[in-house]
């Protein structure tokens, strides 16, 4: 696994927007209403947020962005980094973070470019973006996620549709001498890419005929080929059994012990699979914020989603000490601790 | 209730099936034993009988028939 030690950046702020558009779950007509309460129980999720007509993930992004650069005060010109993570793109090319770049108004100066990836988009962007910073050659960032499963998932496929919401959120870094060091432990098990996908429209499978074909997979499953196919139990094995490992090993890098970490945020994939990796990780169930009955699993967004919508209030006052973890997409994985002090976070933006 | 009666309960409530149709009962053999409702039964089953399931077992879990032989790792005899 790669195990890196990022020092001299801090994490400022984080904001976080989404659409106005309210599902709930009770509502959806796959699942069997003789059933919801325990359905809803085990998933976690009651309602999610959609996208309205036209709406993008980079739209939302951008809105998080512009708020989170207004919270801080901080002059665009100083802005020497903007990262877009996630498979939610408003293009095939350009980088979204183009897009948005232009948006806001950034000067020329500014290094933009998206990265695609899933569920660990926030963890691995958090790599790259801090490596970007620690030498000080570029003193203030902001790594942008975005999600779109609405355009992803299939509304008749009861698997996926019901937990997922579109969203984007902003994290704001900023080189500081003085900053705590941040701890990433991160790892990937490509033979397992199958495992969540979209089969096509990438240059693997190209778009064809065959592709908008509705398949059904069981009763009140169906998809297409440009819908997400996940095997559910599966990514639901990989997540029990890497999340712990991956918490013990950002811990023993760290040298910090569970009793150092104030918050356990994590990717937000499922209910029952949170309760099972905070019993088989021994962690203490209150230091752990969960945002899914609101809002389900955002993929890139989970974690600074989170930390926005449950522990924006405590965050804004004091030092915290977090271990974020997050797995997925790939199959990967990513961990890190770090500390925070007096983070600016705005109110969640509805777009 | 016995355990076998537990157990049968179980499955019947989470999945909404007779106890007529248990014997052969398989994940995905019936509209509520998916993934989703999967994780439900086992949520259901960890409850009824006081036991935290190893990941391999979650995964394993296959049938009605399996189940029984998991849950004796447990102590649990059905």
């Amino acid at each position: 696994m790669a195990q890196i030690k990022i020092e001299n950046i801090r994490i400022k702020g984080m904001a976080a927007c989404v659409p106005s558009k309210i599902e709930e779950n009770r509502d959806y007509p796959y699942f069997d209403h003789d059933e919801i309460d325990k359905t809803l129980a085990t998933i976690g999720v009651e309602r999610t947020r959609r996208r309205n007509s036209g709406e993008t993930a980079g739209d939302y992004a951008f809105k998080a962005a512009e708020k989170l650069i207004e919270g801080l005060g901080w002059e665009k010109d100083s802005i020497g980094l903007l990262m877009y993570v996630g498979a939610a793109r408003d293009y095939i090319f350009p980088d979204t973070a183009c897009v948005i770049h232009g948006r806001l108004g950034l000067p020329v100066s500014t290094m933009a470019f998206d990265m695609t990836l899933g569920c660990t988009g926030w963890t691995h962007g958090m790599a790259v973006a801090c490596n970007l910073l620690q030498k000080g050659c570029i003193k203030r960032a902001l790594l942008l996620n975005g999600m779109m499963p609405s355009l992803e998932n299939n509304y008749e496929d009861k698997t996926t549709w019901p937990l997922f919401s579109d969203a984007a959120t902003a994290t704001a870094l900023e080189y500081d001498e003085g900053a705590s060091p941040i701890w990433i432990e991160l790892g990937t098990i490509g033979e397992k890419h199958l495992d969540v996908l979209i089969y096509d429209g990438g240059h693997r499978n190209p778009v064809n005929a065959d592709s908008f074909i509705l398949h059904e997979y069981g009763p009140n499953i169906k998809r297409t080929r440009l819908n997400m196919e996940m095997k559910g139990m599966d990514i639901f094995a990989f997540g029990l059994n890497t999340a712990p490992k991956s918490i013990d090993a950002v811990l023993e890098f760290s040298q910090k012990t569970r009793d150092d970490v104030d918050m356990f945020v994590f990717h937000q994939a499922n209910y029952y699979l949170i309760k099972k990796i905070v019993k088989k990780a021994k962690i203490d169930p209150e230091k752990v914020p969960i945002v899914m009955k609101n809002l389900g699993n955002t993929g890139p967004c989970c974690i600074p989603i989170t930390m926005v919508m449950e522990k924006a209030q405590q965050l804004r006052q004091g030092k915290n000490r977090v271990l974020a973890s997050a797995f997925g997409v790939g199959l990967t994985w990513g961990s890190l601790y770090f500390e925070t002090e007096d983070l600016v976070i705005p109110e969640l933006v509805i777009y | 209730m016995n355990n076998l009666e537990k157990y049968n309960s179980v499955f019947c409530e989470t999945l909404q099936v007779e106890e007529s149709q248990l014997k052969n009962l398989e994940y995905q053999g019936v509209e509520l034993w998916d993934s989703v409702g999967h994780m439900t039964l086992m949520a259901a089953l960890e409850d009824a009988f006081d036991i935290m399931l190893d990941t391999d077992d979650i995964v394993d879990f296959s049938s009605y028939a399996k189940g029984k032989e998991i849950l004796k790792k447990y102590d649990v005899e059905i």
